[in-house]
């Protein structure tokens, strides 16, 4: 008892012997006047009584000047009879202020027992020592028909409870219960009564009766679950409500209690910040309740209490569709903390396969991403390896995740067979798609072995061109160290060595200069007579990658056009000039660097230069030489030179992969560039002694 | 609330304590007491289980109904006997046909609602229901008016705001309300009725009737009206008869003398005894209580009246 608020009151009735009707006979004064009085509680009349409606409590709003106040009456059974020799009942009234009552939430049982205990004699306002508002009490009142009761409320109708044979009290207390299943300042606008008469017109929203108005109420059968066609608002509220009982139920109500302010049950936006409350509710006790029973979780799974877990197994899993993303990591700290190994006799239990399914959704939400699986690694460290019942939950949750992770998942759990019908299920695209996404080398290698193995060589060229040749994937997961995967690439779409026209296609192919790594494997696949199409398409990513466009892209393509041809061929040349230290370079622009080294060759170089002469310019580069330069060269080239020029690329790319190439790969390169110029030359011995020194 | 609601066709007004409730209580009684084959039936669940309130109250209680405590609203439906129908072409056979069926709609309010000067939901919903109707049952009681007077405020006050809804615009250009009106004197059993209907002169023995139970003839009832009133403690009574006849059309206004539980009859004798008619006697423990069998006077009588009335009204106008 520690709520004292200072109460109004009136009294409706009749005197004894008056002809007149009923009216309020009293009332304390300060506050509303005996008019208001009456108004108000004729506008709430719960309609005629029948003897068993007595003794009635009803509670119901007003507002006047601005304020509003919350009233309860109690209406007691005739003592004494009219002008007309009816007996007539008295109506005890007492209000309160809602700005008090919103302050400490009150239920009507508080006040109605408050109430008993005054004199209404008098003209002031009197104390009422109200008991404290009691949520768990309440939680053990609201059965299923104050729950439906509540949803229907929401759906701006009047709810009448019929069918109902219980004692007054026990009809307020349901009536209380109501309401504390709606936040707590939709009592502002709630007009409840334990007993109505249907055929009056009354103002009552929530109350018992006989039998149903004729016109827009629900009505509600006590304790008997008649299957109605909800409409949604309260059907949601009503499955929103449902997942609360006893402990869980006492917060739900102690929280809604806490709402205060003022809601209208006849605005739609009212109605529906209700739902709004409690689904936030839902959500933050969902989330804490998930923090306090995962630990437990783990800890019976490490004492192999199966039917433990198996209890938790159910309440985590009520919570799976609420947790959001904010409350993953706290769930994958406590795992990380406490999953340490899993005891042999849970490892072929079926609830413990449920639980790392729960799990897994608990930590990483619906479906598993690739990041998911890098924390999955971090998360579940401490088993050490994949157990069984966990290998068998991810594959339950593959299914819910894409081709990508799909295939990863089979790594983790070690199913090489479930890989394998993985793959064979994937078109040559989803396939190639995997490898675009993967960046991976392993993925990348199983990839191209179901490649190899597709019959369709056809549309499996096709698609590796349509991919680039998967050039940019291949170096960004294997960098330097690609050039096996790219000749692979190249295997796998052509099948034999490969023809200038393939060089070329496969350039033209790309949008971007290719690595090195690609340009000795297109070297160690090329056949014969390809040097000239290498180089040009080369010169032409090399070319778009400096912007060079109108005479000197011309000059450039017909140094390329001269280097390619015969060496026989005799051009005039300028004089020889002496030629010592580096080519110049001052100027900025790629154009003005390249007219700058083509100056300096003329100078020092009789033009076109001879193959030495190429040599020679190229030795003197700067390291590692800009491309400008290397295209100055080409521009001042003469006939044959292209082998040398081709030559010393390779030499290039060797040098800076050469850690990186087998004996093997550098025979092929070897070969490949003997088949591409012509057998005229042969791989100088220089490249064995850096593979040596590395 | 009100508005999306049906009009009730007839709405029911009086002051408090006129008799109205008990009035609508009689009525089924009165129904199955008269050969008619006349049946009430609630038109909805409230409605209905209101009327086998009402009527258990008389019949089994023996005691009136409690005080009405907020406008209550009976929706229900007289159904009479079908009619049978002699085809002219096969005048050896009789068809039987639809039962006719009156919609009765009462509104009954708590007396005091006409009088309260301010407004308030209720009597916005009385009112315009009143609007809507097109038949009243006006209740009268003689003794209240005797003893408090007030019967013409009440009627004044409620016909004038009628009267400002309806009458404002064009509609009604004889500047007459469009209503039927029954005018029910109430309670003819209490011998303070009685005995002044028989003082006047006013009153004779039904020869149709094996109790002779004494009547106030239909061409009657008028005067009988017009002398109560005069009769009253105020003297603005006199002028309730004018006032009626102002607002309505003379000739939808009809007085009936009526009487919800009736006389009570010695059933030795079966006959009216003028010394031991008393059916309404104040028990000492119990109250007010009905002595004998419920016999209502003229209960149904005004009611099939602006039944058929409306009725055909209603064929006319195609409402
Ligand atoms: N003697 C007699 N008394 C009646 C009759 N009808 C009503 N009364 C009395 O009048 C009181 C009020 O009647 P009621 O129907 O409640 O009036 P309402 O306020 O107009 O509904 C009843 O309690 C009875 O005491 C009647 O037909 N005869
Ligand atoms: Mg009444």
């Amino acid at each position: 008892m520690t709520v004292l608020p200072t109460a109004h009151w009136a009294v409706l009735g009749k005197t004894p012997q008056s002809l007149d009707d009923y009216d309020v006979i009293g009332s304390s004064t300060g506050a509303l006047s005996k008019a208001e009085f009456s108004d108000w509680l004729k506008s709430f009349s719960s309609g005629t009584v029948e003897p068993k409606a007595l003794p009635r409590v009803a509670a119901s709003h007003f507002s006047r000047g601005g304020e509003s106040w919350l009233g309860l009456s109690l209406q007691t059974k005739p003592e004494s009879q009219d002008g007309f020799h009816r007996p007539y009942t008295m109506t005890w009234h007492v209000c309160l202020r809602w700005e008090q009552v919103s302050k400490t939430p009150i239920s009507y049982r508080a006040l109605y027992e408050a109430l008993q205990r005054k004199d209404f004699s008098g003209e002031s306002p009197f104390r009422l020592s109200l008991r404290d508002y009691d949520p768990p009490r309440l939680a053990g009142v609201a059965n299923a028909t104050a729950r439906r009761a509540a949803a229907l409320l929401l759906t701006g109708r009047p709810v009448c409870v019929v069918r109902a044979e219980l004692p007054m009290e026990q009809r307020l207390d349901f009536l209380d219960a109501v309401a504390a299943l709606l936040p707590y300042g939709m009592r502002s606008g709630l007009a409840v009564s334990t007993w109505t008469n249907s055929a009056s017109r009354h103002r009552i929203r929530l109350s018992f009766a006989e039998v149903a108005p004729a016109h827009g109420a629900w009505e509600l059968p006590w304790e008997r679950d008649v299957p109605h066609d909800l409409p949604p608002e309260a059907r949601l509220y009503e499955q929103e409500l449902a997942q609360y009982e006893h402990d869980g139920l006492t917060r739900l109500i102690r929280r809604l209690a806490a709402l205060g302010r003022p809601l209208d049950l006849d605005s739609e936006t009212d109605r529906a910040e209700a739902l709004m409350r409690v689904r936030e509710h839902t959500a933050i006790s969902l989330a804490s309740s998930v923090k306090q029973v995962l630990p437990e979780s783990l800890d019976s799974l490490a004492r192999a209490d199966e039917v433990r877990l198996h209890e938790l197994n159910a309440h985590l899993s009520q919570a799976l569709d609420r947790v959001t993303d904010d409350d993953r990591p706290a769930y994958r700290d406590i795992v990380k903390r406490n999953l340490t190994r899993l005891p042999d006799r849970l490892a072929g239990s079926p609830t413990t396969e449920t639980f790392f399914g729960i799990l897994l959704r608990l930590l990483y939400g619906p479906a598993l991403h690739r990041h998911d699986l890098e924390n999955l690694c971090l998360d579940l460290g401490g088993l050490r390896e994949v157990p069984r019942p966990l290998a068998r939950a991810l594959k339950a949750a593959s299914a819910r995740c894409d081709p990508l992770v799909k295939l990863l998942i089979t790594y983790l759990i070690g199913d090489a067979g479930m890989r394998q019908q993985l793959l064979s299920n994937m078109t040559v695209e989803e396939l190639l798609h995997l490898i675009g996404r993967s960046r991976d080398a392993t993925v990348l290698d199983s990839v191209l072995r179901e490649l190899g193995g597709r019959g369709d060589r056809k549309e499996v060229a096709q698609q590796l061109h349509r991919h680039r040749y998967l050039v940019k994937p291949i170096s960004a997961c294997l960098g330097d160290a690609g050039m096996e995967h790219h000749r692979s690439i190249l295997q796998l779409s052509r099948g034999r060595l490969l023809l200038p026209g393939d060089v070329k296609e496969i350039f033209e192919a790309l949008d971007e200069t290719p690595p090195q790594a690609f340009m000795l494997a297109i070297v160690a696949e090329s056949g014969r007579g390809t040097g000239a199409a290498l180089l040009s398409g080369l010169t032409a990513h090399a070319l778009r990658q400096l912007g060079l466009e109108g005479p000197i892209k011309r000059e450039i393509e017909d140094g390329l056009t001269r280097m390619t041809a015969p060496a026989l061929t005799r051009a005039l040349r300028s004089p020889r000039r002496l030629f010592g230290g580096r080519l110049p370079a001052t100027t900025s622009s790629q154009t003005g660097r390249i007219r700058t080294v083509q100056d300096s060759l003329r100078r020092h170089f009789p033009t076109p230069l001879t193959e030495s002469d190429v040599e020679a310019a190229l030795d003197r580069l700067e390291h590692p030489a800009p491309l400008a330069d290397l295209l100055a060269i080409m521009a001042e080239s003469g006939p044959g030179t292209a082998p040398t020029l081709i030559y010393w690329l390779a030499h290039r790319a060797v040098a800076q992969l050469n850690s990186r190439l087998t004996a093997e790969s550098l025979a092929d390169i070897d070969q490949g560039l003997q088949r591409m110029t012509g057998p005229r030359r042969a791989l100088p011995l220089v490249w064995r002694s850096h593979r040596g020194q590395a | 609330m009100t508005e999306s609601e049906p009009a009730p066709d007839i709405a029911m007004w009086g002051a408090s304590g006129s008799g109205k409730t008990a009035f609508l209580a009689a009525l089924s009684i009165a129904l199955n007491k008269a050969e008619t084959n006349w049946k009430l039936v609630g038109e909805n669940q409230a409605s209905g289980a209101e009327l086998i309130k009402l009527r258990n109250r008389l019949l089994d209680d023996r005691t009136f109904p409690d005080s009405t405590e907020s406008l209550t609203y009976y929706n229900w439906l007289l159904i009479g006997p079908p009619e049978y129908h002699r085809q002219w072409w096969r005048p050896w056979r009789t068809q039987p046909g639809r039962a006719p069926r009156i919609r009765l709609d009462f509104l009954d309010p708590r007396g005091g609602l006409y009088a309260e000067s301010q407004a308030s939901v209720d009597k916005e919903a009385l009112v315009s229901s009143l609007v809507r109707s097109r038949g009243l049952i006006y209740m009268f009681d003689p003794d209240r008016e005797s003893r408090v007077g007030d019967a013409f405020k009440h009627l004044d006050s409620a016909l004038n705001e009628v009267a400002a809804q309806m009458l404002a615009g064009n509609e009604y250009a004889d500047g007459k309300l469009p209503h039927y009106i029954a005018v029910c004197i109430t309670k003819y059993d209490d011998p303070r009725v009685l005995t002044l209907a028989d003082r006047w002169g006013l009153t004779e023995p039904d020869l149709n009737d094996e109790m002779r139970i004494p009547r106030v003839a239909e061409d009657r009832a008028r005067e009988f009206f017009h002398r109560l009133c005069r009769h009253g403690r105020s003297h603005n009574a006199e002028m309730i008869v004018d006032l009626i006849e102002t607002y309505f059309h003379k000739d939808r206004v009809k007085f009936f003398v009526t009487s919800s539980v009736g006389m009570y009859i010695d059933e030795r004798h079966r006959r009216f005894d003028p010394d031991d008619f008393l059916n309404v006697i104040d028990d000492p423990h119990r109250g007010l209580m009905i002595r004998g069998p419920v016999r209502p006077i003229n209960v149904m009588e005004p009611v099939i009246w602006l039944g058929g009335m409306l009725s055909s009204r209603s064929m006319r106008s195609g409402r």
